[in-house]
């Protein structure tokens, strides 16, 4: 126990004396910690538990109860909750009388809808409600002005108004700002709230819970399941005060919600590549030290004394990493949330998750005992004698470690036969499983390959000829940074090449049965003259914009056919709804004028986009209609070339319709101008019928892909540095006397300069290109999980190229570049006896 | 009574054509309060004699006793350095990262003395030499000849009986040289032994007996103190 404080006390002194050294150490230990136990609070903080959150739901309401719309059947339980739509006898909106009846005397409803509304800057979240009731209070709370009355509205910060300016929604009068309120947890938030607003609610079935008429009601008792059931047969979704407070309450830890990738890179990460980098750094106080553990060895400290002297150096500065990486990563997450909140996340009050953050820290702790134990077993080897003398210490038979070599190729075989079997795997685990003995097999081989590698030496110039030699010859410190740009570089690669393919993936799989850009007006069942309105309007509103139309097909009893067709779109199964149209719809299809795929439809054949659905000069559809079954159509068709890569679809001949027995009547609207969005169009249209659909083709949406790849790049980036840093200074301490023979018989001093970033090169240049081989396989192997969707999906395998020759190619010249400004001071040395 | 007796002691480094024959059969004794010392020109054997003493090298041939105990027998060498032996170098002796109490502490620490009780020792020893106003400060706050008596006293603390000392002068100018080997006098007298490398006759003179090696066999030695070259 006292050795042990001994040796604590040393260590002690020793990092505070070697600060620099000690800082790089705690930096690639903590660095991991820190951004971990960041994530982790930031997560904790924005979330919301159900106590936290229901304020700004429900106010101090009992319950808040939606209205579905007509027709729209909805049973919630403990379970979760089913809707349908579509029912057949759509009962009216439930009374206020009916609902206080059910919730028994003493209910107090206060009406309390949500949606949203249109202002000339886009689509605001809006709540109509009489904020002075004393339900709503906790939903937004008034910072400046007052709340809002009739023809007033309150407003959120992020509108940018104040209070007595004007609100100018669509499809209502101007309302008047009356104060400003702020949302509890959202600091982002566009929103609204009066009491008399012009609504829109999107009444998609996503939304169906979320966004209607409503109200907040005020119960004598706290509502129960049985109310729930009783109220969702008047068509109401229920949110209970009581029953959402009841529901156990799971935080989401970070592992568990991103995929396992995400766990199994940082568990990788979080170990392995902190314990190579901080190698180097933990060999480079070996080195300094091995005097100063001579001594202590003559004074009678045993081996093992020296290891623990050695593992106590972990011990402090694994310590000391976790604690910092910790503080600051708690303040560092506590003070991102605000800034996150800012860019449209939620906040919410000050959370930290001991229980998650403690492993973690400890995990820091052990990162450090564990980078400390390879120079701790050095130590415990040195011979005292040799080292008092000064002597070179004995090198070993073999240039490198037969018996670790064996193993280390037998695990990369195994890796790779894994990998194989990891590819026809569906989940992303397999592939990071097998490329740990991969990772770890070339960590084992890396003696061997930095030896293999140094053979290259007699044919280089001199400079490069010494400092190859001298990183062949000082292995335990090359070994030790070659394995941790090798390891980080296979981890940025594996990613980069899985992330590159999933993004090319997303983008190949965009289809569509439109040009990018062009505007698509729908009509539903309507009678003519109010299609001609429609028309007219649209057509009014779309001056110079040359419409084509697009017709419904109806058989002679008057039901409504859709002509469908399944394709596949790079693997995936795709049904499409092919076009009833003339030529002008085929010029909008097509972005230009094609007389042959012209001269085919006016001859009564299909155009097809989709090639592979043109089988014999045939294509073959479903014609399908409500309540019956469907019809199989074969149309002749022709292959054509459609106006974007990504676009499919097919164009039916109205002639050949008509031919077959259908009628066909004019009901959509295709053109190539986008409106803004705060067009009247949208609006306009909407005044004429409400059975009427609007949309804008976007065009293939980018991912995020690039931006994880740089994020990537920056971390590898920094921790390539950090190594190969460590590991060079270690090189030139170490060369202090070669560097002054070379100066003595006169070198230059850019010689001197050009041997070091020799050594930065040899290990950085290596480690890269070892990693991008590992790389590959793992980012291969993880291809595919990540880019089949079901069986017959090709895999899509896309190489990131800036991406991957920046890692490989101009990371190791960056850090030789470093190196060779960095003054490499030739010292006049002292020779032992 | 003999604390130090080495017999036959050969040490070779190396084999083959790169043998380097270091000692070759040398035998010597030292008794107990005796101050021995060992001259000889660079190369000659005498740090390898010292190292073979305390146990920091093991012989290829013949048998180092240590109070009566054959080395060779001994598994843990490094105990008995901690508890038996002392050594003694001519620079970087302390470790600078300690005071000059904990350094002296250090051995008894290792030992798993508690840290008050290994302090209080220390104190003992720093205050028998004369040396206990240096305690609280750290080496580089020491001057060379400060920093020797601090050596000498983590050589002498505990039960320690012998002294290895190599060139423990070597660094210092010749009044400091003096009052180094006064004080190992001065230990011997009150019953410690000390076994001194040293290439200066100056400080060879205070020693009780002079041992003479060259090219790893003692050439010569005195039984009587060297008292015309004091």
């Amino acid at each position: 126990m006292s050795a042990l404080t001994a040796a604590l006390r040393l260590s002690r002194r020793g990092v505070w004396q070697a600060r620099g050294r000690s800082a790089l150490i705690m930096l690639m230990i903590g660095l991991p910690v820190l951004v971990i136990t960041g994530l982790l609070v930031a997560y904790a903080t924005s979330t919301l538990s159900p106590e936290e959150g229901i304020g700004s739901r429900l106010g101090t309401a009992d319950a808040a109860l939606v209205q579905l719309p007509p027709g729209t059947t909805v049973q919630e339980g403990p379970q979760g909750g089913s809707w349908s739509s579509g029912g057949d006898s759509p009962r009216p909106p439930a009374e206020p009388a009916e609902i206080t009846a059910l919730l028994g005397a003493g209910t107090r409803l206060t009406p309390f809808a949500t949606g949203s509304i249109r202002l000339p800057s886009g689509l605001v979240t809006a709540l109509e409600t009489d904020l002075s009731d004393p339900l709503t209070r906790g939903i937004l709370t008034l910072g400046e002005g007052r709340l809002p009355g009739a023809g007033e509205v309150a407003v959120t910060p992020a509108l940018g108004l104040r209070p007595g300016d004007l609100l100018r929604p669509a499809g209502g009068p101007p309302l008047k700002v009356s104060g400003i309120v702020d949302h509890p947890h959202q600091p982002t938030i566009r929103q609204v709230a009066g009491p008399d607003l012009p609504l829109e609610t999107s009444r998609g079935l996503s939304a169906l819970t979320t966004e209607g008429p409503g109200w907040l009601a005020d119960t004598p008792r706290p509502v129960t399941w049985d109310d729930v059931t009783a109220l969702n047969k008047l068509g109401l979704s229920v949110s209970s005060r009581s029953l959402l407070l009841s529901r156990p309450y799971r935080p989401g830890l970070l592992w568990n919600t991103p995929a396992t990738i995400g766990v199994a890179v940082a568990v990788i990460m979080a170990i392995l590549v902190p314990v190579l980098l901080a190698g180097p750094a933990f060999a480079v106080g070996l080195r300094r030290r091995r005097r100063e553990l001579a001594e202590i060895a003559a004074q009678g400290g045993s081996a093992g004394h020296l290891r623990l002297i050695v593992l106590a150096d972990g011990l402090v500065l694994g310590g000391l990493a976790a604690l910092t990486a910790t503080g600051l990563g708690i303040a560092g997450g506590l003070v991102a949330v605000p800034v996150i909140a800012r860019w449209g996340g939620q906040i919410g009050p000050p959370d930290i998750p001991w229980g998650e953050l403690l492993p973690i820290a400890a995990v820091g702790l052990f990162i450090g005992v564990v980078a400390a134990l390879v120079p701790a077993l050095q130590a415990g080897r040195q011979h005292t004698a040799t080292v008092l003398a000064g002597r070179a210490p004995a090198t070993a038979r073999r240039a490198w470690p037969l018996t670790w070599s064996l193993i280390g190729a037998a695990l990369v075989l195994g890796g790779l036969a894994a990998s194989v079997a990891a590819r026809r795997q569906s989940e992303l685990v397999w592939p990071f499983v097998a490329s740990l003995p991969i990772l770890l097999g070339l960590v084992a081989l890396t003696p061997f390959l930095v030896w293999f590698a140094g053979r290259i030496a007699p044919r280089l110039r001199v400079p490069l000829r010494v400092a190859v030699r001298d990183a062949v010859r000082n292995r335990s410190r090359t070994v030790s940074a070659v394995a941790a740009v090798l390891a980080v570089t296979a981890l940025a690669v594996a990613v980069g090449i899985a992330t590159e393919s999933q993004r090319r993936d997303y983008r190949d799989s965009f289809t569509s049965a439109r040009p990018t850009g062009s505007l698509a007006i729908w009509g539903g069942t309507m009678p003519d003259p109010t299609w001609a309105k429609l028309r007219a309007e649209a057509a009014r509103r779309l001056p110079g914009v040359k419409l084509a139309t697009g017709y419904h097909v109806h058989d002679a009893e008057g039901r409504r056919y859709a002509m469908r067709y399944t394709t596949r779109w790079n693997g995936v199964r795709v049904s499409r709804t092919a076009a009833v149209g003339d030529q002008d719809l085929l010029r909008f299809l097509q972005g230009r004028d094609d007389p042959a795929a012209a001269a085919a439809l006016a001859s009564g054949k299909a155009v097809v986009f989709d090639a592979a659905n043109v089988r014999d000069g045939k294509i073959t559809l479903r014609a399908s209609v409500a309540n019956h079954p469907d019809r199989r159509i074969e149309v002749p068709a022709v292959v054509a070339t459609p106006a974007d890569d990504h676009q499919g679809g097919a164009l039916l001949p109205r002639a050949f319709l008509e031919q077959a027995g259908f009628t066909t009547t004019p009901r959509a609207l295709y053109g190539v101008r986008a409106p803004a969005f705060d067009d009247p169009l949208w609006g306009a249209l909407g005044k004429v019928t409400n059975r009427v659909t609007v949309t804008v083709e976007p065009g293939p949406q980018e991912g995020s892909g690039p931006v994880w790849l740089w994020v990537w790049l920056g971390a590898a980036v920094i921790l390539v540095v950090g190594g190969t840093f460590a590991a060079t200074r270690l090189a030139a301490a170490d060369m202090r006397p070669d560097l002054a023979a070379l100066l003595a018989i006169g070198a230059s001093p850019w010689t001197l300069r050009a041997v070091v970033a020799g050594q930065t090169l040899f290990i950085a240049g290596l480690g890269a290109a070892v990693g991008l081989a590992a790389g590959a396989v793992t980012g291969i192997a993880l291809s595919r999980p990540m880019t089949t969707h079901g069986t017959g999906d090709p895999a899509t395998i896309a190489l990131p190229w800036p991406f991957l020759i920046t890692l490989v190619v101009g990371l190791p010249l960056l850090v030789s570049a470093l190196a060779l400004i960095t003054r490499a001071r030739p010292v006049l040395v002292r020779r032992p006896a | 009574m003999t604390v130090l007796a080495l017999a036959g002691v050969t040490r070779v480094h190396g084999d083959g054509e790169t043998a380097v024959h270091a000692l070759k059969g040398v035998s010597l004794q030292v008794g107990e309060g005796e101050l021995v010392a060992v001259m000889g020109p660079s190369g000659s054997g005498k740090s390898t004699l010292l190292n073979l003493a305390g146990g920091l090298d093991r012989p290829t041939s013949g048998a180092v006793h240590v109070d009566g105990r054959d080395l060779a027998t001994v598994r843990d060498l490094a105990a008995l350095r901690r508890r038996s032996v002392g050594y003694v170098f001519q620079d970087l002796n302390l470790i600078t990262s300690l005071t000059a109490a904990e350094n002296v502490m250090l051995p008894r620490e290792l030992d798993g003395v508690r840290s008050r009780r290994a302090r209080a020792e220390a104190m003992a020893v720093l205050t028998e030499i004369g040396a206990e106003s240096l305690a609280d400060r750290f080496p580089d706050e020491l001057s060379g000849g400060q920093r020797q008596r601090v050596a000498i006293a983590r050589a002498l603390v505990g039960e320690r009986r012998l002294l290895l000392a190599d060139e423990p002068t070597g660094a210092l100018d010749t009044p400091t040289g003096d009052e180094i080997l006064r004080l190992l006098a001065a230990r011997c007298a009150a019953g410690a032994s000390v076994l001194l490398v040293t290439h200066e006759p100056r400080y060879a003179a205070w020693a009780d007996r002079v041992v003479f090696l060259r090219d790893g066999v003692i050439a010569d030695a005195t039984d009587v103190p060297m008292a015309s070259a004091r």
